[in-house]
């Protein structure tokens, strides 16, 4: 796994040169010494200690290693030690070098030895630099088991900075249950290129809230090198992406901003995702702006799944994907050089087609049919019935993608997920749009009721759970929220996109009912390169989306722009 | 059970605690670990039976360095028999599957403070998730000791203490502030086990199950991993020790008795606090017959088996609430088909399966591919194992292959 550290170190320093530009831009802390790779020699790191330990309460430095002993194994076991032992606003410094760690480093709030019975809060792990203190995973299990890197919950206001989590065996560094995260200069790489074995996430703060990354490198992931998952109040900022499957994806969070990040070279650049994961978190509310998206036409090396929403649908040539997600808007960003399109929104639809599948209304084989399978609970209403019934909605409404610089790359269009839209618009002799818009969510969600539409669907899954409740069959009382997610959009609910240069934009289906060509009840495609599906304003009773700062608060300091960043292009007050 | 408990009144702690060293059996003494090749004069002395009283001031303000300090057994190099008083040995209706160790536990109760039964209730936390509070489960006074040895055999149809190599001891222990695990590690003279801060792994560990010679990697977690089971909405829990497991008959030295019984005339629970009719889980051991298990029983078989060795993990407050899958006993199987039955899994891919539980087919079954594996990315449950409970999957292979329908 280590035979193109060479090349490596080239795409690492470059990084961090980008990575340093984008701090700079944002004001404030620059004063750290990650942008020289001088100690780097003959593709070995030296390793040298420089700490001074203290032992005030509140603010104990704990120094890993000594100047005597930096062997794998002492660095290793210190780090365990440091955090099975570890109290409230404990700073552990890691020394400079390359270090082989044996084991997930796993650390619990509420699992220390050194602090019991009150959560540890505000533990700070802080390396010489993300090229200087590289630590080492490839032979790490945890108790045999696949290991994260790191592995973080339960605790509040923690900060990684400035080292290297290379090659970790599943995820590089993954907190749950945290409130108040700090990812900065942080790097997680793997570093043999496009390789399925490659680990999977490489920041991944899930079920947290206040997540502060920037300035950070993550490359090679198999599945997403950041990724924030069922989440809130999430800054993501002046990151690297590159050689990942999805470069950035922010799923089934909410209040969400992602800025002058670069993603390059990974099989799609920016993901936001909505899934029907069934456990009352869902996402809106993100923000994608002054970000550079480039060339990301990678092949999509993941894993292979049969969900439907795992990155391994992700189109290879793409750079922003919206799926099932709504309130987003997209804005400022340079979107070049994508094989396939530069913006893809879609409903879930086009994962899934389940999502339209009509209710089984067979309540407890009361129709005495053995053919029909008996509805007993609500996954037998219908394949997404318990999703829907969790809140989730596979549509994307109110979205806006403007004044973005969109430019395609060498048309060569690709993706199972897409193959049969590719194909359609080859045989019609036109390309895929720049924008390309699937419209079959919005159109089934358009059809008025009482025919086929989403929300006739959705209705008769809400009238079924509440006969499975009073048969005493699922006695839960599970009710859709919010039916009107299910229907008609209304000003505020479409999608808009408007001033991204000289591009083509259009959605596959018709969106408007009265427009759409109907087969035997099928709705057919369109495609056409470009349409007025997405044209907001004016007279056509369409309000573009305007979104909302988000902001991350952090041991009581507010991240975000217009607020720690007020200097930076996208965030100085105009 | 209530005339048991009549017939209880007159057995006194003494009896309990002057048991000791009678659980070792006559078996004869074979190459074994726990009492090692070379008894010294020292060991044997370190290692005498003698009447101990449990440190109940330490336990609650110490990480003792050494398990011998809080005095908890006898012999400070046998802790699977003769616990100090106030303890008590206990064994679960399903046990959680761990290499095939055998599990020596033990709870320990201060005096004049019982345990008391709490009756579950869902609650919505402030995400809208319906919050997790296990049905049956005890709340254990303070100063409460449950300790938990794992002992490997070299055959599993040869188990005990004497035809083991003790590997570790773990402590949970109940402070005014919450639980505290502490894994101890016995040393190679296993005359006391030591406070472990950075976990074990002990590679090529070898032993003999059916007839069939299994090496592993044999684990022990970090106190920082002892969190990833051991927690209920990031609180540190016990697993085992609930009513529904307890609730099964016990071969004490003076006779069978249910569990709960015991502990009520023992003076460790209180019985007032008990539902008239206690729930259980069916009794499932590695010598359990499938062909013994009504059709119509499996399902709760099953359930029990995925609560003791997937809940404390899938369930909406534990390390796994982030996935699609919440097998604890108390929910219905209906219930959102969270215990996966046509359900995709969202994270899991590979080997061309589908769903989570395909009805009919275990084989197609993600849930017992991933039972079934020792593949370090794909195992489940990832922590805690590295053979395959081969018991387990036969069970749940069964119980999925009886499940009627189609995933649509």
């Amino acid at each position: 796994m280590k035979t193109s550290i060479p090349s490596m170190k080239l795409g690492l320093a470059s990084a961090i040169a980008v990575a340093a530009l984008g701090m700079t831009g944002c004001g404030g802390d620059d004063d750290s010494s990650t942008s020289s790779v001088d100690q780097v020699t003959d593709g070995a790191l030296a390793s040298v200690f420089n700490c001074t330990a203290a032992s005030t309460e509140g603010a104990r430095v704990i120094c890993i290693g000594s100047a005597g002993d930096l062997t794998d194994a002492t660095v290793s076991e210190e780090l365990v030690t440091a955090l099975s032992t570890a109290k409230s606003g404990d700073t552990i410094i890691l020394p400079q070098g390359r270090f082989n760690i044996a084991t997930e480093l796993t650390f619990d709030g509420n699992g220390s030895l050194g602090q019991v019975g009150t959560m540890v809060e505000g533990l700070t792990i802080r390396g010489a630099g993300m090229d200087k203190t590289i630590l080492d995973f490839d032979a790490a299990t945890s108790g045999g088991a696949k290991a994260d890197g790191f592995f973080v919950s339960n605790t509040k206001d923690i900060t990684f900075e400035d080292f290297g989590v290379y090659e970790a065996p599943n995820n590089a560094i993954k907190l749950k249950k945290t409130d108040g995260i700090i990812l900065r200069r942080i790097a997680t790489v793997w570093e043999t290129d496009y390789q399925s074995t490659n680990g999977a996430y490489g920041l991944y703060p899930v079920e947290t809230q206040n997540v502060l990354i920037e300035d950070c490198f993550v490359k090679g992931s198999a599945d997403a090198g950041v990724y924030v998952g069922q989440s809130s109040n999430i800054v993501v900022r002046n990151t690297i992406a590159e050689k990942n499957v999805a470069g950035i994806e922010i799923e089934n969070s909410t209040n969400a901003d992602v800025y002058g990040n670069t993603a390059t070279g990974n099989t799609g650049g920016i993901l936001i995702f909505d899934l029907p994961i069934g456990n009352g978190l869902y996402g809106s509310g993100v923000r994608i702006f002054n970000n550079t998206v480039t060339d990301n036409n990678a092949p999509n090396f993941a894993n292979a799944s049969d969900f439907a929403g795992g990155v391994h649908i992700v189109p290879p040539g793409t750079g922003v994907i919206i799926l099932s997600t709504s309130d987003v808007e997209i804005y400022d960003n340079t979107i070049t050089g994508h094989q396939t399109t530069a913006v893809a929104l879609s409903s879930y639809v086009l994962a899934d087609d389940k999502v339209l599948q009509a209710p089984n209304q067979d309540i407890g084989g009361a129709d005495a049919d053995d053919a029909t399978p008996a509805v007993m609970a609500y996954g037998d209403i219908a394949t997404y019935a318990p999703e829907f019934l969790d809140g989730w909605s596979p549509l994307v409404r109110s979205i806006n993608i403007h004044d973005n610089t969109i430019e395609a790359g060498t048309y060569a269009p690709q993706g199972s997920l897409i193959r049969d839209i590719i194909l359609g618009y080859t045989i019609n002799g036109s390309k895929v749009p720049d924008i390309l818009y699937d419209g079959i969510g919005e159109l089934m969600a358009q059809i008025p009721q009482g025919g086929s539409g989403l929300l006739d669907i959705a209705g008769g899954i809400d009238q079924l759970a509440q006969a499975l409740d009073a048969n005493m069959l699922q006695s839960d009382g599970a009710r859709i929220p919010n039916l009107a997610e299910f229907g008609a959009y209304g000003a505020g609910d479409y999608v808009c996109a408007s001033n991204n240069g000289d591009i083509n934009q259009a959605s596959v289906f018709a969106t408007n009912p009265a427009q759409a060509v109907f087969v035997n009840g099928e709705p057919q495609p369109q495609l056409l390169q470009t349409d007025d599906s997405m044209t907001c304003g004016g007279n056509t009773g369409k309000t573009p989306y305007v979104g909302a700062a988000a902001t991350a608060t952090i041991a009581g300091t507010v991240y975000g722009c217009g607020e720690d960043d007020t200097t930076s292009t996208a965030c100085a007050p105009e | 059970m209530k005339k048991e408990l009549i017939l209880l009144t007159s057995i006194t702690l003494g009896l309990l605690t002057g048991c000791g060293g009678s659980s070792s059996g006559s078996d004869t003494p074979t190459d074994n670990g726990n009492q090692g090749g070379d008894q010294g004069g020292d060991q044997a002395a370190l290692c005498a039976d003698e009447v101990r009283t449990v440190q109940w001031n330490k336990l609650l303000t110490e990480q003792a360095a050494k398990l011998s300090e809080y005095q908890l057994f006898s012999s400070q190099c046998n802790p699977t028999t003769a616990p100090s008083e106030r303890g008590i040995a206990y064994d679960l209706s399903v046990p959680l599957f761990t290499d095939y160790a055998t599990k020596y536990r033990f709870v320990f109760v201060p005096e004049n403070t019982k345990a008391t039964y709490v009756s579950g209730t869902n609650t919505q936390t402030e995400s809208g998730q319906t919050m997790y509070v296990d049905d049956g489960s005890l709340d254990y006074p303070v100063g409460t000791v449950i300790t938990k040895t794992f002992s490997l055999p070299s055959n599993t149809g040869e188990r005990g203490f004497e035809n083991e190599n003790m590997i570790e001891t773990r402590l949970l222990v109940r402070r005014d502030t919450g639980w505290l695990a502490l894994p101890y590690v016995w040393n190679a003279d296993k005359t006391d086990a030591v406070l472990d801060f950075n976990g074990e792994l002990y590679s090529g560990t070898q032993l003999t199950h059916n007839g069939t010679e299994l090496t592993f990697d044999y684990g022990v977690p970090d106190p920082q991993k002892c969190q990833r089971c051991h927690q209920v909405d990031g609180n540190t829990e016990p697993l085992g020790p609930k009513v529904r497991y307890l609730n099964m008959d016990y071969s004490y030295d003076d006779g069978v008795e249910n569990q709960l019984a015991r502990w009520i005339s023992e003076g460790l629970l209180d019985g007032t606090t008990l539902p008239a009719e206690p729930e259980s889980v069916p009794i499932f051991k590695d010598s359990k017959n499938l062909d013994d298990i009504q059709v119509a029983d499996l399902e709760d078989f099953a359930k029990g088996w995925l609560d003791i060795n997937c809940a404390h993990c899938h369930n909406p407050a534990g390390d796994a609430s982030n996935t699609n899958m919440q097998v604890e006993f108390t929910r219905s199987l209906a219930d959102k088909n969270a215990h996966g039955v046509c359900q995709k899994p969202i994270s899991f891919g590979g080997e061309g399966l589908e769903f989570i539980i395909k009805p009919g087919n275990a084989a197609e079954s993600i849930m017992v591919y991933r039972m079934n594996t020792r593949d370090g990315g794909d195992r489940m449950p990832p922590l805690g194992r590295d053979l395959v409970h081969d018991e387990g999957v036969a069970l749940v292979s069964k119980w999925i292959d009886s499940l009627e329908g189609n995933c649509n």
